[in-house]
């Protein structure tokens, strides 16, 4: 099925809300989660993930953290202030959307 | 099963190979691709190394990392001209200020002493001599900087690139000071006198202010940094 398009334009809000229920994931962990979420329904392509990790941390959504695990160095991303405002907005958005797209395909026929 | 140090260097060449020339984003890549070989061997603790690499590999696409790299890139360098902005701003307050009020007000009164006919080829000399100077200095951080044998960074790769870019751009900004020969027009005049100053102080940031303190900005810019 090719449900995975109509996610994609939503990918930035499920990377901040993901963050913002986990506190701070890795980019392996998101993929994963997503997969999991979804039922696999939707998996997010590597080629994908890391240009939005990087333009949400470019815009300031995002701040990074580095630990060493297992031999080698891992990136956490987690939410800076202005991320969190911004994950309740785009939230809104996101909700108010559906709204609208359920009104489209299912509308209330009923006449009063 | 979890991959050996030897491996993990290996997983570094790896993504050297296929163009990934920056320390900071191998990194990244380097774990995401670990984490999904050793995922694999937890499904099947059979399959070789270079087979589990092969298979995370093809996760990737078929551009393999390029997308990575050139999103990466292009954020990079608005990185860079807001730092370019940052040292700017800090450049628009007391002292520095004061000084670059006089630089301008000298250099105006010298052109207004000018006979016409010479005012726009003084300008353009103050231009021209400023960015030869700056483009050697920038030659100059440049080759210091490709004879580190240290990691490379993307931030620093901008940082030690664009400093002669520009100036040889400079060179180019020439075709307003033409006007000058022409017309004796004090506003115009005043103007480009700021621009040239403006340049200059553009400039210095490039080349004089920002590789001197790259590695604070490197600090700054990548955790991982510490770790080396």
């Amino acid at each position: 099925m090719g449900s995975s398009k109509l996610y994609k334009g939503s990918l930035n809000t499920i990377i901040l809300k993901l963050l913002e229920e986990q506190g701070k994931m890795y980019g392996y962990e998101i993929t994963q989660k997503v997969k999991l979420l979804t039922k696999g329904e939707l998996k997010i392509t590597e080629g994908a993930l890391y240009p939005a990790l990087h333009k949400l941390e470019a815009e300031g959504l995002l701040d990074v953290e580095v630990a060493k695990v297992d031999n080698r160095l891992r990136k956490y991303y987690k939410l800076t202030e202005q991320g969190e405002k911004e994950t309740i907005n785009r939230l809104a958005e996101l909700e108010e959307f559906i709204r609208s797209m359920q009104n489209l395909v299912s509308p209330n026929w009923s006449i009063k | 099963m979890k991959l050996t140090q030897d491996q993990v260097q290996e997983l570094y060449g790896f993504t050297r190979q296929h163009y990934v020339e920056h320390y900071d984003l191998q990194t990244e890549l380097v774990d995401h691709i670990s984490n999904g070989i050793e995922e694999q061997w937890q499904i099947n603790s059979k399959l070789s190394f270079q087979e589990a690499l092969q298979k995370e590999f093809k996760k990737f696409g078929i551009f393999g990392f390029m997308d990575v790299i050139a999103q990466k890139q292009k954020l990079m360098k608005k990185r860079y001209w807001k730092l370019i902005l940052r040292f700017y701003k800090e450049f628009l307050k007391l002292p520095t200020l004061a000084i670059i009020l006089t630089v301008i007000l000298c250099l105006f009164a010298i052109i207004r002493s000018i006979p016409i006919a010479y005012k726009g080829y003084t300008l353009q000399g103050v231009l021209f001599l400023t960015a030869i100077t700056f483009f050697l200095y920038a030659v100059k951080n440049k080759k210091k900087y490709k004879s580190k044998n240290n990691k490379r960074w993307l931030l620093e790769d901008v940082i030690f690139q664009w400093g002669d870019t520009l100036q040889i751009v400079l060179f180019f900004y020439y075709y307003p000071f033409g006007v000058l020969t022409r017309t004796a027009n004090v506003y115009i005049e005043f103007a480009l006198v700021v621009c040239t100053v403006c340049a200059a102080v553009l400039g210095y940031i490039m080349v004089g202010i920002i590789p001197k303190k790259a590695e604070l900005l490197l600090e700054e810019t990548y955790p991982e940094y510490k770790f080396l």
